[in-house]
């Protein structure tokens, strides 16, 4: 039982990310793949921080800048520079690789006796309660702060950017600059959950953000897929849904992963779950 | 309100595609005129307005409006004074937003996009109350998506959007060709009584005949990038489609 309460646990660490690709693909419609480069981003500077300085809350904030910094060089190099959004991404992408290794001046930073975030609440005795704890606190502060920013007047700029650019544009908005902001928000969540998963297993790895992006977009999906069986709408239900997404993703890998599967093969077991979810729609029109 | 000076555009220049789109263009267009724009396809009437809305930049000439010199202007920016109506239906909306979502942008369009919540019970009231005055039945669809609706829905709705906030100019582009002809003349008529009630200074670009001798007090032909004729006061009240229609042959 533990290991699918495990599974849960790192599911939570991943809706930010899951809300970082709901932003980008959904909200904006802009196919981003900075995040493998700003989630490992995240990742490397709490490590860094958190053993140089010891403090969770600078780790956590440094991370979030770093992400929300190089969320804006892919937003710039999109739409000032006027490059295609996905090879912005990957060029940015790429570029954070040097980074994230020169930063930390080798492949990875193990954090050991180092406190993180999840020895705060103390009181709560058992390890496992106390993460779970925070980890659904900030869960629910993330979907309480997104739910609201997209409600706002800003907010229905945001989502109307991503669906009519040419009535946004009529509607006095300056569509780059809205994107910019979009993917700076979008990039600053990814890291945040790259610094919330480097503190729950206990290291940085230079490797840590492959494939991430397939992770975040299959949670994203899945949740789509059942909102939509359930007809839910709202944006905050659609958020909801990247959460029940992204946990239920890392159910699937647990229960293959229990089947006895060679773990060498999860990424590859990874994509094809993504491709029967992206997929499943499609059948089901052909087959009708 | 608007004056154009000696503008000119050409697109893919020094290319073989080159198109000389709008050449040294003059006009000048007083308050609460209402000008219908003809001609043939690829005549420069689009570019004409677009150049006024924004969305492209001329390569010379200069571009006024109510004083301010916006030349270099983008669309958004121009947008406090202008409301813009687009031929595809889906283009003047956000087909996945609400139809109350999008009439909170519209609302706002010449202000700040803020971070509080402008949708509230009072809006959703002054909204319903717009609505219904269509008579489409749309007034108790608020928070269904935009593009669930019919194209003449639509386009009704960004009618009553274009003049949700201060609006002085309103640019139509063939804002009826994709809808049948009933809901056509409909959507026609109705953008003429918001035209005159709210007094806006207006451009219309058609290819139907019969709604420019219906509509406007000035009409301009508009033949290769440049204006051909320019027609207002009594001249304009004495043509008859039979007029408009020699334009043509």
């Amino acid at each position: 039982m533990n290991f699918y309460l495990a599974a849960v646990m790192l599911g939570l660490g991943f809706v930010a990310l899951g809300f970082g690709i709901f932003i980008s693909m959904r909200i904006f419609n802009i196919p981003d793949i900075t995040t493998d480069g700003s989630y490992t981003l995240g990742g490397v500077v709490s490590a860094i921080i958190l053993v140089k300085y010891n403090s969770v809350p600078v780790a956590i904030t440094a991370s979030i800048v770093a992400g929300i910094l190089s969320g804006s060089i892919t937003g710039f190099i999109h739409t000032k520079l006027k490059v295609n959004a996905l090879l912005a991404g990957i060029l940015v992408m790429t570029a954070l690789y040097s980074v994230n290794l020169s930063l930390m001046g080798r492949s990875n930073i193990p954090l050991i006796n180092i406190p993180v975030i999840y020895d705060w609440l103390s009181f709560i005795g058992d390890t496992v309660a106390r993460q779970l704890s925070i980890l659904m606190l900030i869960t629910f502060c993330l979907i309480l702060f997104l739910s609201s920013l997209l409600r706002t007047d800003f907010g229905i700029a945001m989502r109307a950017t991503g669906n009519s650019e040419v009535m946004v544009s009529a509607m006095g908005i300056d569509t780059s600059k809205m994107k910019i902001i979009g993917l700076a928000i979008s990039n600053g969540l990814m890291a945040l959950s790259g610094s919330l998963i480097t503190q729950y297993q206990g290291f940085a790895d230079i490797n840590m953000g492959i494939g991430i992006i397939i992770l975040g977009l299959g949670s994203v999906m899945i949740g789509e897929t059942l909102m939509s069986l359930l007809k839910i709408q709202s944006i905050s239900g659609r958020l909801f849904g990247v959460i029940i997404g992204t946990i239920f993703f890392r159910l699937i890998l647990a229960f293959v992963l229990s089947l006895g599967i060679d773990p060498n093969l999860l990424k590859l077991i990874t994509a094809l779950i993504v491709l029967i979810v992206v997929c499943l729609p499609n059948l089901r029109k052909v087959s009708n | 309100m608007i004056e154009l000076t000696n503008i000119s555009k050409t697109f893919n220049a020094g290319t073989p595609q080159e198109v000389r789109a709008l050449i040294n263009i003059n006009l000048n267009i007083s308050n609460e005129e209402f000008i219908v724009i003809v001609g043939a396809n690829g005549s420069g009437k689009s570019s004409l307005l677009n150049a006024i809305a924004g969305t492209i930049i001329p390569d010379s000439g200069k571009i006024n409006i109510e004083g301010n010199e916006v030349t270099d202007w983008k669309d958004f920016r121009r947008s406090k004074w202008i409301a813009r109506i687009f031929q595809d239906p889906f283009k003047g909306t956000a087909s996945e937003l609400s139809i109350i979502d999008n009439f909170r942008l519209a609302a706002i369009r010449t202000k700040r996009k803020s971070l509080s919540i402008g949708i509230n019970s009072k809006f959703k009231e002054m909204v319903r109350e717009r609505i219904a005055l269509l008579g489409l039945g749309l007034e108790d669809k608020l928070e269904q998506s935009i593009g669930t609706l019919s194209g003449g829905q639509r386009q009704a709705l960004t009618l009553i959007m274009a003049v949700m906030d201060d609006a002085k100019i309103l640019l139509l582009d063939e804002p009826s060709a994709a809808l049948d002809p009933k809901t056509s003349e409909i959507i026609m008529q109705k953008a003429d009584q918001i035209i005159k009630e709210f007094k806006l200074t207006s451009i219309l670009i058609t290819h139907n005949l019969k709604d420019v001798a219906s509509y406007g007090s000035r009409v301009i032909l508009m033949k290769e990038g440049t204006i051909a004729s320019d027609i207002k006061g009594e001249e304009r009240s004495k043509m008859t489609i039979k007029d408009f229609q020699e334009w043509f042959l």
